[in-house]
Parts: structure tokens; sequence; C-alpha cells
């Protein structure tokens, strides 16, 4: 049984089969070849690698027109590798020895080519390892053809492990048989989350590295927690299983909270919004009884396509949420929060060294105003359908938000020279996700209609920690004192200043800081649709005194895990953390090192 | 000793057998492209073309296993070459690596 850790990026859990896709995506399928067949398999060889070589002599030819010499010296040189004698000869010989398929065979003699290179001490050598990846994928792509093929022809349920998924390579998921998935790249906004939330099928990403699974082996991918379990031992097996059965009873349980009102023991009511990404899943927040939507992630539309969204495309996703939750309900809009690379597919841009501290979210809108003042004219034009807010994500700077305000108003008025109706009263805010805007929480007040704590990026920015990297991953703790406290801090300055103040990101959702962050006086709090009901269940067992002196006594708690542990404490049901197949512990705990 | 092969500092080993030394300058080291040049140029001789690098030791016409050597700046090489051919072959590989490996060789 091996544990990873990942990104939670749609809720549930599934247990089935694995079905892999190697680093590159490819199933390298695996059978043996009788010895009659064996002439044969060393013609497909043959004829394969001389269709390489042409396709390589190609590239060469045609990148020396476009980018000179040098860069197509790389391909020529691969050309040559691919013919070196002998490597097919060793090729040949594993085929004729062990009786493997070509694919097979291809496989296993350049991977150990690539173990020599990895091992190598000069760095310079041992990045030559993906010289020969290179090579493999091309040789590998000509015999097994399309990637996904095979995935396109299971007529069982399984799980899809992969390195990346891209979404013409998900197109041709079949939603009946695929059940999970699990990458080891992309983020909360990635290609992943999309399609796993199209689909709504229990996903994972950013694992980091997939254990050693092979196709057919058992997985469980808990996409409540962010975590990949390949061969389960018979405990942990029947902990989710039972786990599975309790989360279906809880739901019809949390069914009769729906119409109930989220209000504390003592009666103070909280406005409890969902956050979603795609314009259904606004119909799962009226379902779950959420009062309005607190984040509306816009980010799908930008990835679901190689080309931004043209301001129509926007209108019709932004008119359809607001449709569903009505005109009274609040929608805050968040503009675009995505890196350059995810925008600008087929730029010559270089890939930042540090995507989360580069040019992304608002940074990337104010640059690119052509690309933001499209996504605003969209809002506003929406705005008349409903009670819609419009939110600017990971400003840091005054300036930023002057500026983003300033493009806001120019905007308004474009559409009122040309007669084109929208909410001039339009609400305006903030997420406050970046330190330095939770420190000058007071300065950003003055310009803004409300903040929004995003806890996610706060915590990662604060503490330094990225949480898909699993040396560093338990580092990662809404419960750390500074987190806490930064929180804290902006809440107060957000009352001082009459404005209001909402949490959303996973602490919110997470029934554990309920108590903590009522005491606070947050009075709004935002989270997934499927977290609402144990959230609103938290929030009705809450007495505000109580949740006062939750505050006070964690204030002077040092350390994360001992705020954890405290909090869980002050939980007046054990049950719904007693009920998760990993205990009480906090998640991160239990993961390997 | 023929005339000659003293300029290369070539060795006679035996009839139609010699060995050479080199030193790699050239900054990459045996790097992809090097490698698959200096394969290329000792397929086109008869002579089979051996590389010996400290304990090691490869097929001179087989670009991957001579990439495995990871020769880097500074490496001393031994070329052996056995053949009808091989101090023609020598020479014109000792010539190839003494020239840094300039770009464009590996064309054909």
């Amino acid at each position: 049984m091996e544990t990873v850790q990942g990104i939670p990026v749609f809720p549930g859990v599934a247990i089935c089969p694995a079905f892999v896709l190697d680093r590159e995506g490819f199933r390298i399928p695996r059978h043996t070849v009788p010895v009659e067949a064996v002439p044969a398999e060393i013609a497909r060889l043959d004829q394969c690698m001389a269709e390489v070589r042409d396709d390589l002599a190609r590239s060469a030819r045609e990148v020396e027109e476009k980018l000179g010499p040098d860069v197509a010296g790389i391909f020529s040189a691969h050309r040559l590798l691919v013919g070196d004698k002998n490597l097919r000869a060793k090729i040949v010989a594993q085929i004729e020895s062990t009786h493997v398929n070509v694919e097979q065979a291809v496989h296993q003699i350049l991977e150990q080519y690539a173990t020599v290179f990895r091992s190598m001490r000069s760095q310079h050598f041992a990045d030559r390892g993906t010289d020969i990846v290179d090579i493999e994928r091309r040789i590998l792509g000509k015999l097994v053809g399309d990637r996904l093929s095979a995935l396109h022809d299971v007529d069982h349920e399984v799980a899809v492990l992969s390195h990346d998924l891209t979404p013409t390579e998900t197109a041709s998921f079949n939603p009946k048989f695929i059940k999970g998935i699990v990458t080891e790249t992309g983020g909360q906004t990635s290609h992943t989350a999309i399609i796993a939330g199209a689909m709504q099928i229990p996903a994972v990403v950013g694992v980091g590295s997939i254990p050693a699974v092979i196709d057919g082996d058992t997985v469980i991918i808990d996409g409540d927690r962010g975590v990949l379990i390949v061969n389960p031992d018979e405990p942990t097996k029947q902990k989710y299983l039972a786990y599975v059965r309790d989360g279906v009873q809880r739901e019809r349980r949390f069914d009769s909270l729906r119409d109930l009102p989220a209000d504390t023991v003592d009666g103070k009511h909280i406005t409890l919004l969902g956050n979603i990404e795609f314009p259904h899943e606004a119909k799962a927040c009226l379902e779950k009884g959420a009062e309005g939507i607190g984040l509306y992630r816009t980010e799908f539309l930008f990835l679901a396509k190689d080309e931004p969204p043209s301001e129509d495309e926007q209108y019709e996703a932004y008119a359809e949420v607001l449709r569903i939750m009505g005109s009274d309900r609040p929608v805050t809009f968040r503009t675009l929060d995505l890196g350059a690379d995810k925008i600008e597919r087929s730029s010559k841009r270089k890939p930042e060294a540090n995507p989360f501290l580069g040019l992304r979210s608002i940074r990337l809108s104010l640059k690119n105003r052509a690309l933001f003042e499209t996504q605003l004219r969209a809002m506003l034009r929406a705005s008349v359908l409903g009670d819609l807010r419009i939110m600017f994500p990971l400003v840091t700077t005054l300036r930023e938000l002057r500026q983003a305000k300033l493009i806001l108003r120019e905007v308004m008025e474009d559409l009122e020279e040309e007669g084109i109706a929208f909410n001039s009263k339009i609400k305006v805010g903030m997420m406050v996700e970046v330190p330095a805007a939770a420190v000058l929480s007071q300065a950003f007040a003055d310009y803004v209609d409300f903040f929004s704590i995003g806890t996610n990026d706060l915590i990662q920015y604060t503490l330094a920690v990225d949480r898909t990297n699993e040396v560093v991953a338990p580092l990662y703790s809404a419960s750390d004192p500074a987190v806490l406290r930064l929180i804290h801090h902006c809440v107060r300055a957000a009352f001082e200043k009459g404005k209001s103040v909402s949490v959303c990101g996973e602490m919110s959702g997470d029934p554990m800081y309920v108590q903590y962050l009522l005491g606070l006086g947050v009075t709004q709090l935002s989270c997934a649709p499927h977290n609402i009901p144990s959230v609103k269940q938290e929030i009705r067992r809450t007495d505000m005194m109580q949740a006062r002196r939750v505050v006070k006594r964690v204030q002077r708690i040092e350390s994360a895990p001992a705020v954890t542990k405290y909090l869980r404490s002050c939980m007046p049901d054990h049950q719904i953390a007693d009920n998760r197949p990993w205990g009480s512990a906090p998640p991160v705990a239990e993961v390997k090192p | 000793m023929s005339e000659g092969a003293a300029e290369f500092g070539l060795e006679e080993m035996g009839p139609d057998n010699y060995r050479c030394e080199v030193v790699i300058t050239y900054a990459e080291g045996l790097h992809v492209r090097p490698c698959t040049e200096f394969a290329a140029l000792a397929l086109t001789f008869e002579s089979d073309i051996h590389v010996h690098f400290g304990n090691l030791h490869v097929d001179g016409k087989a670009p991957m296993d001579l990439l495995t050597l990871a020769a880097g700046a500074g490496a001393h090489l031994i070329l052996e070459a056995r053949g009808r051919d091989a101090r023609k072959a020598l020479a014109a590989l000792v010539g190839l690596v003494h020239s840094g490996f300039p770009e464009g060789k590996a064309a054909s």
C-alpha cells in the first residue's frame, strides 16, 4: 500500500482498478510474441524506425528554415541516434530472447539507456536522459498510435492515473467507465479539475509522482482529502467502503438541513455561500442550501479552449449562473486568476521559473488590457440579470487595485456611451490572499466594498510552502498561527471600515474552523457546494459566546498541530471526524514521508 | 610506424590495428551531436572502431553507446581501429575530435 497526497479538485471516493497512462501518456502494451511471429515483430520495428528517421529528417528541415541550423541539429542528431545499429541489435535481441512485443522491447532497452544517463554524476550528461525519453516517445508514438485509443476502448470501470491530461485527450473519456482521475501535475484550475468537474468524478491533481502501479491494481481516489492510495490493504479498503456507505447516509441526513437557516444556537445568522467553477454547479449550490455564490471562478472558460473566450461566450456563461441563482441571490465573480502560460499557450513566452510568483491573476489582467476589458464588459452586461459582484484576485499593492478599478470605470463609460445597460452601483471587492494585502487590509478597505479572504493562496504565500511538494506539504496548514493572525487582522480591518468580509478557500469548507471563524466575527462563509451541509450543521451548533472563547484560546497556541488538535476537541460532535477513514488526526500527518 | 601516423600520435598495435589517444577539448564534451557526428564518420569506414574511456569501451559506430561514456571536456579517450582502412579511419576521427566538432558535419 502506498499513499500520496495531492490537491483535491472534485470530491467523492472511487475504489476501482487503475488504468495507467505513463509519463507521456502511452499505455505500453505488453504481450508475448510466439516464435513464428518474431520476424514480423522485427519487421514492425524496422518499418517504424525508418518512419521515425523520416519524420526527424523532415522536422530538421522544417526547423532549420524557421529557427536555423542550431536547433535543427538536435533533430539530425536524434535521427542518427535512432539509426544506431547497436540500438536496433539490442532491441532485436530483446525480442528474440524474451519474446516480448516490440513496444516493450523498445521501452525496456531505451529505459536501460535512460537509466545510465540519469545515474551520471555530471548534470550535463544526466540531462541526456531527456533525449532518450524523447526518442522513446517518438518511436512508441508510431507503434502505439493514439495514446488514448486504448482508454477509449475500455469496457469496465477504471480510475485514470496520468502525468497530465489535456482537453483533447479527455474528450474521449467515457463517463460510464471512468470513475476517477489522478494526475501528477496540475492545480485547482488545471484541465483535469475542469474535466472532473464536468464529469462529476473524484479527482486529485498535483500528487507529484504516482507510485509504482500497473493496470488493474486497485486504487482509492479520495477526492475529499486529495489522496491517492495504491494497492490499499484490506483494513484501509474496508474503512473506505464504510466511508462511502456512511457518506451516502450522511448526504441523506444533510438533506434535511437544506431548508433550515444557517443560524447559530443564539440566533446569529451566517450567510453561507458556494464556490463554483462551472455554471452548472450553481444548481448544486441551491440544492445544498447556499444563499448565493461567494466565489465564481471564471477560469474554466479560458482553459477549455486554446483561444480566450469572446465577450459573448463569457456573457452567456455568466448569464447562465445568474439565471440559475435568480435575481436576489448574490454571486461574486472573480476575474481571471490564471498564469500567463495558461492563456497564451501558443506564445513564445518563456516558461516562468516561478509561476506562483510570476505574471498571473490580476497582474496578467492589468498587463493584458484587452483580455481584462472583455471580461469586465461581459460581467457588466450580465450585471442587470441579478446581484452580480466583481472581485479582483491576487491584489498585492494599492496601485494594482486602483488600476483595476480605473479600468472597470472606463469599461463602464464605454458601455454607457454605447447605451448598453449595466448595474452602475455594482459592488467591487478584492481577494485577500497575498500577505501584503492582509497586512495592509486597513488601507485596502477604503477602496473596496468587500474583502474575500482566499485562504489557499494566503497559506501558501504566508508559509512559503507548495502543498504539492510532499516533502514540505505538512507545513501547509490553515491552523498556522501566522495565517490565523493575518485572517484576524483582515477581518478586524474590514469591521473598522464598515466593509463586509467573507472567507473562501478550503478552510471555510472545513467544519473544524467554523467556530473559530465565527468567533472572529466572520458572517459570510463560502465553500464548495458539497461542504455546505457539514458547515451549516456546524454553524447551527455554534454558540457565539463559546466561539469567541475559542478565538481567545487559539491566540495563545503557538503551533499549527496544537491549534488543529484544540479545534478538533472543540467540535461538539466527533461523529464526522471519526467517520473519516484517516481517523481524527490532521490529514497530512498520514502521508508517508 | 608509417609516416604521417606520428603526426596524430598513432600507435601501431599490430597489422591493421591502430590506437591513438585524444583529449576532448570541446566544451560540451562528447554530447549528443558530437557523438552522432563521430559515429557517422566512423560508419564510413570498413574497420571496427572502438572508443576506450577509463575502464569503459564502446563501439565507435554506435552513437547511443558513445553517449553513455559521458566524456566531458578534458576527457582522455583512446580511439582504436581494426581493419583494412584502420589507419585512414583513425586519422579522420582524430581529425574530427581535434577540429572540435564544427556544426553541420552530421548532415549525411
